[in-house]
């Protein structure tokens, strides 16, 4: 038994090893010195600014207003996705529909589409309508685009929930509505902040929506802005562009470490 | 390697299946009721999901029948588009490079995911490696993307490193030339993916009752034994799942080839959807794009609909 832990441990510190070269090689060059700066990546440590390049991304990049707006689409288009998603779930496990498959294949299908086929169309659809351009318009094709996944996790959480227990609840004269508040929906909490944390981080990376809906500085994600500055290449140095990203990442990376636990345990039950 | 574990009694009787899936078992009699407040619930996602989608793919439908280049009001020109592509000399790179990315993506990620979600259930600090492999996840595709491309390039990290070794011999130019540029793509593309694997796998091991992890230890079975016979039965369901999706995912790779490659050089690296990209946005021509982008969609339901059913059969026995 000690024998096969010290085989694991090993086997994962070799990977974890391989994996962590690449963060090393980020932070090293995101906090090498701006002024001694060549064009390329390098493996050893040139300078340690930390704090002066976050504090140049923050200002030549102007971050705040992309991570204000970021926050809006993260918060309202996961939260939102997830409990319309959470719905429609609870209808397929709890109501028994007649054509289940078919409801179940009509709103899962946007998970299969080629994202770049809905940017042409969209945009159109978008110029004509006003939505261009708007914060809601940007949130409606998030919230669209993250209730497929966000159904499928809820709905194999919800699959799990004893029928007595529904059961029981109806038999005591709740309503269907009542059903869901009371039971499924403080029942499946840890699976559905797990479908959360996930869209919530496909929505905060997102690039292409950002970039084709979009076009002013309030309106745009934050990754959309970054990205325009990787093309003025020569006016910002690459540590600065690897600085903003890294700020970028924060919220995400500490959502998953407080969420971990969560995340795992909310999508036990559902697998 | 293994009768001896089959034929215990020990296995067989004691639970070989998890208690959630019986109770699901037994509850073939729900209600039945069906009233239209049954489809109520259904209506916000369903809203949502139409309102981005009808108009969307009815609009590249459309288009796959024209001859549409932006200015000129488009012509309906039938099927020919899709005749072109089919005769189009970039459709045998594309459609290699999309094979060559599928098979990579479900030998790498989804294998080293599962090797790494196996090793680590169990392992003191199993919270630490994980978040350790689902690190790269968090990050964006942009600096994923910058990242790579940093490592691979001709004057990049990964040559230096080697030069440092005394391994010049290995030295490549990575990204210029086929197939190692689609190979390097899939390395980068296999860091940022295989967190999200372990994560669902591991989910998946959890979900084996102890029990019957314990009365084959008892009898005897070691780690080889015990992975084969009792978790990887149990794992059918996620597999399922993770195969599905990372099939879907990788039949669309776009992100890491348009920020490593852009598709060249001499458009050697393009999958499907950069070619769609690339001949719908930057040659304008969106009645060829949007028959390769339907093209594309059908290939990607089709395969998600054979991979997903055998996860999904459990609803269908309800």
């Amino acid at each position: 038994m000690k024998k096969d832990s010290l085989l694991k441990h090993s086997v994962l510190i070799i990977l974890s090893l391989i994996w962590l070269s690449p963060i090393y090689l980020l932070v090293v060059n995101a906090f090498a010195n701006v002024e001694t700066w060549e064009s390329n990546f390098d493996w050893s440590i040139k300078g340690w600014e930390p704090i002066a390049n976050f504090q140049q991304a923050w200002t030549v990049a102007d971050l705040a207003p992309g991570l204000k707006s970021n926050f809006f689409y993260g918060i309202m288009g996961a939260g939102l996705s997830v409990f319309f998603a959470s719905l429609a779930a609870f209808s397929i496990v709890a109501l028994n529909p007649k054509n289940k498959s078919l409801w179940f294949w009509v709103i899962y299908a946007v998970n299969l589409v080629p994202y770049q086929m809905l940017l042409l169309p969209l945009f159109e659809s978008f110029a004509s309508t006003g939505l261009y351009d708007t914060r809601w318009g940007l949130l409606l094709v998030y919230v669209a685009i993250a209730i497929p996944f966000a159904f499928f996790l809820s709905r194999n959480h919800m699959l799990s929930i004893s029928k007595e227990v529904v059961e029981a609840s109806q038999l005591d004269g709740a309503s269907k509505i009542q059903t869901y508040f009371r039971i499924f929906l403080p029942l499946s909490w840890s699976a559905l902040g797990a479908a959360f944390l996930f869209q919530f981080t496909w929505i905060w990376n997102d690039l292409v929506f950002g970039l084709t809906l979009t076009t002013s500085a309030e309106i745009r994600p934050l990754m959309s802005t970054i990205a325009t500055l990787v093309g003025q290449y020569q006016n910002i140095k690459m540590p600065v562009v690897l600085c903003a990203t890294l700020i970028a990442s924060i919220p995400t990376a500490f959502l998953y470490i407080i969420g971990q636990r969560l995340f795992v345990a909310g999508l036990k039950a559902g697998s | 390697m293994s009768n001896k574990v089959e034929q215990s009694n020990r296995l067989r009787t004691k639970s070989s299946q998890p208690i959630w899936l019986k109770l699901k078992r037994n509850n073939k009699n729900q209600m039945r009721k069906t009233g239209a407040s049954t489809y109520f619930f259904f209506i916000p996602a369903i809203i949502c999901v139409l309102a981005i989608l009808v108009y969307p793919i009815g609009k590249t439908l459309y288009l796959s029948f024209t001859d549409s280049e932006g200015l000129l009001p488009p012509v309906f020109i039938g099927l020919q588009n899709y005749q072109n592509f089919l005769v189009d000399p970039i459709l045998r790179a594309t459609l290699t490079n999309v094979l060559i990315w599928t098979v990579a993506t479900l030998v790498l990620p989804v294998f080293i995911g599962l090797i790494i979600a196996t090793v680590v259930s169990g392992v003191k600090g199993s919270a630490i490696y994980r978040m350790i492999f689902l690190l790269p996840y968090v990050l964006s595709g942009v600096a994923v993307g910058a990242l790579w491309f940093n490592i691979f390039e001709t004057e990049g990290l990964l040559n230096k490193f080697l030069v440092s070794i005394g391994l010049e011999g290995f030295v490549n130019s990575w990204l210029l030339y086929y197939p190692q540029n689609t190979i390097s793509m899939i390395i980068a593309a296999t860091w940022a993916s295989t967190g999200l694997v372990v994560v669902l796998f591991t989910v998946g091991i959890q979900n084996v009752p102890l029990q019957t992890v314990e009365a084959a230890t008892i009898d005897g079975a070691n780690s080889w034994v015990l992975f084969w016979k009792i978790i990887w039965p149990q794992l059918k369901y996620i597999r399922a799942v993770v195969i599905g999706t990372s099939l879907a995912n990788s039949l669309r790779t776009f992100d890491i080839v348009w920020v490593m490659t852009g598709g060249g050089p001499a458009r050697n690296s393009e999958t499907l959807a950069v070619t769609m990209y690339r001949e719908a946005f930057l040659l304008n021509r969106y009645g060829y794009g949007s028959a390769i982008a339907v093209f594309l969609m059908v290939l990607v339901v089709a395969v998600s609909v054979l991979s997903l059913r055998g996860g999904l059969k459990k609803e269908a026995t309800l």
